[in-house]
């Protein structure tokens, strides 16, 4: 069964047809990076699914239910997280709150008023664990907004997974780290839930091969090319388009 | 505004010393009207007790929820007239007119916490004196009701009077100390609130309401939710200002003191709950000292609030904060 299946998503602002009637079709537990220069729509293309955007016209599914048009906490609540590409944090916050706001959600006690937020092990528990896979165990007594970049972009991720996410879409997570901390988040990445269904914005070509199941690629907004890693590596059109440099690089 | 949530590392030392603290202030309040034989005093402090529930219930919305309300003095109002009209036209008993209070002022805030939290910034800070300013109206123009400019007079002082029990508060210092008792419930309530899932929900709207909606909360219940509790704790406070008063008139509830809260939380410290109080304090007793002084309070109370907005942001509150921190890391020198 697909766990997101996106159709004919058309989204035009003004004149601009962002994405030009995209069609997608994810399996459960598949790993699919999104690629394409920069305006091809990507970006739009995971705010359309998130409901941060209402699509001009086309329907997205969330496991054969329809979720289009939908607000997007009513998204978030059906099993769909995101993280941004640019941070997008509780930055006056302490990292072990911004990640405990998020998984206090899915356990449904965030209208109690009366009892402190500290006497809820199970959320706590949760968070602590969310902030162990991270790697922000030692990290979450600290204000968020004096973390390093890139643990904020850690941070970024573990908001998302506190939700609990059936589908997961990271836009572009490796943006702006060091080569170090690109191959440590790759790992994290990669040790996800295998349950978990993950759709993958990056323009790294290390990242996207260590990480895809399956590749899309996008440009000016409609779907170029789609298959395993190594059939849009030997696609012809697309190493003109886009990959040519990068992939004769990766070769060298 | 720069608002900081800090949890202090430190174990039982640091939060029984607070504890201790905490007791010693109220124990203090509490032998003030033994300590004092000033009438004057006295009647101060309870009014500072007063406008310490009302400054603290702005401070859940502009402190922990990030929404900047500048019609709160609605919900002072209202709760100030419904208690006055309770106790004149049906019975001045304190349970009946304090449940009319604030009953009447979550309602009241329901419907302008509805619409107004559509907006965002400075269209909601706009909505909400809108609202303000027609309760303002209304006060003044239905004057068989509320006595229209002239104010509501002759509010009877309000009784305890369960059967058999009759208490009643002509007595300034049995007075104080049922404000002080209602003052203490409010705080540790609101501080219950804050630290609440719930309260952690609002301080995730303040600091990002977007992301919030991305982990799927509807923040707009959440909103809602927080405006009708400030506006029932500043119907509180209202009721009690009525029974202190004795007189309530339109300028009870007009934007000037919508104002003066605000000035209140932000003197005092933003998202502290403790600090509003304080501002309170601050704003009341410089107004008591200058103005039997001077005629030139309004231009000291414009030069206190730039001071704090320029130079100490985090108010009265944040600035003891680093005296504290300051001492403490002087000890750990030695």
């Amino acid at each position: 069964m697909e766990a997101l299946k996106v159709e004919k998503l058309y989204k035009n602002f003004g004149g601009l047809q962002a994405t030009n009637g995209i069609s997608l079709k994810v399996e459960e537990g598949e790993r699919r990076a999104i690629i394409g220069p920069n305006g091809a729509g990507k970006t739009t293309l995971f705010n359309l699914i998130s409901g941060e955007l209402k699509p001009s016209a086309g329907h997205v599914f969330l496991h054969d239910q329809e979720i289009t048009g939908l607000q997007p906490h009513q998204i978030a609540a059906k099993g769909l997280a995101r993280t941004f590409q640019r941070n997008n944090l509780f930055l006056g916050l302490s990292v072990f709150e911004n990640v405990r706001i998020a998984a206090q959600q899915k356990n449904g006690i965030s209208s109690k008023l009366l009892s402190p937020a500290s006497s809820f092990r199970d959320v706590n528990a949760e968070t602590e664990e969310i902030l162990e896979t991270l790697a922000l165990g030692d990290r979450k007594d600290i204000l968020t907004k004096n973390l390093s970049y890139g643990e904020q972009r850690q941070v970024e991720i573990a908001i998302a997974l506190a939700t609990r996410p059936k589908v997961l879409l990271l836009d572009e997570p490796c943006a702006g780290l060091s080569p170090t901390e690109t191959t440590m988040l790759t790992g994290m990445i990669k040790r996800m839930p295998n349950d978990i269904t993950i759709l993958i914005i990056e323009h790294d070509m290390d990242v996207v091969f260590a990480l895809a199941d399956r590749i899309a690629v996008l440009h000016y907004g409609e779907v170029l090319a789609e298959g395993t890693p190594q059939e849009v590596k030997a696609n012809k059109v697309v190493l003109e388009v886009y990959l040519g440099e990068e992939v004769s690089n990766a070769r060298t | 505004m720069s608002l900081e949530t800090t949890y202090p590392a430190g174990g039982v030392f640091v939060r029984s010393g607070k504890l201790v603290f905490w007791l010693v202030m109220l124990a203090a309040l509490a032998a003030f009207p033994i300590l004092t034989t000033s009438a004057y005093s006295l009647s101060t402090l309870t009014e500072i007790l007063i406008f310490g529930i009302f400054a603290m219930s702005l401070d859940l919305l502009l402190g922990y929820t990030g929404l900047i309300s500048f019609g709160h003095a609605a919900f002072f109002g209202v709760g100030a007239y419904t208690a006055g009209l309770v106790a004149i036209k049906i019975a001045p008993n304190m349970l009946l007119t304090m449940a009319a209070g604030i009953v009447v002022c979550a309602i009241a805030a329901f419907v302008i916490g509805f619409f107004s939290i559509r907006a965002a910034g400075v269209f909601f800070l706009m909505l909400t004196l809108a609202f303000s300013q027609m309760v303002y109206a209304i006060a003044h123009q239905w004057t068989w009701l509320t006595g229209g400019s002239n104010g509501l007079a002759g509010i009877p002082r309000p009784n305890l009077s369960v059967p058999s029990l009759p208490i009643e508060f002509y007595d300034p210092t049995k007075f104080y100390y049922i404000t002080l008792g209602i003052f203490v419930i409010s705080l540790l309530l609101l501080k219950r609130i804050v630290s609440s899932p719930f309260g952690h929900v609002l301080l995730g709207i303040r600091e990002n309401e977007g992301r919030m909606k991305a982990v799927g909360y509807n923040t707009r219940n959440f909103k809602l939710a927080a405006f009708v509790i400030a506006g029932a704790f500043g119907g509180l406070s209202g009721v009690l200002y009525s029974y202190f008063n004795g007189f309530i008139s339109p300028s009870e509830l007009y934007w000037t003191m919508s104002g003066q809260v605000m000035v209140m939380v932000i003197i005092g410290g933003a998202g502290t709950l403790v600090g509003p109080v304080l501002g309170a304090g601050t704003i009341l007793l410089l107004q008591n000292i200058v103005s039997s002084n001077t005629e030139r309070w309004p231009t000291i109370m414009g030069m206190v609030f730039i001071f704090f907005v320029l130079l100490a942001r985090n108010g009265i509150t944040g600035l003891l904060d680093k005296v504290w921190h300051g001492a403490r890391s002087q000890v750990w020198k030695h």
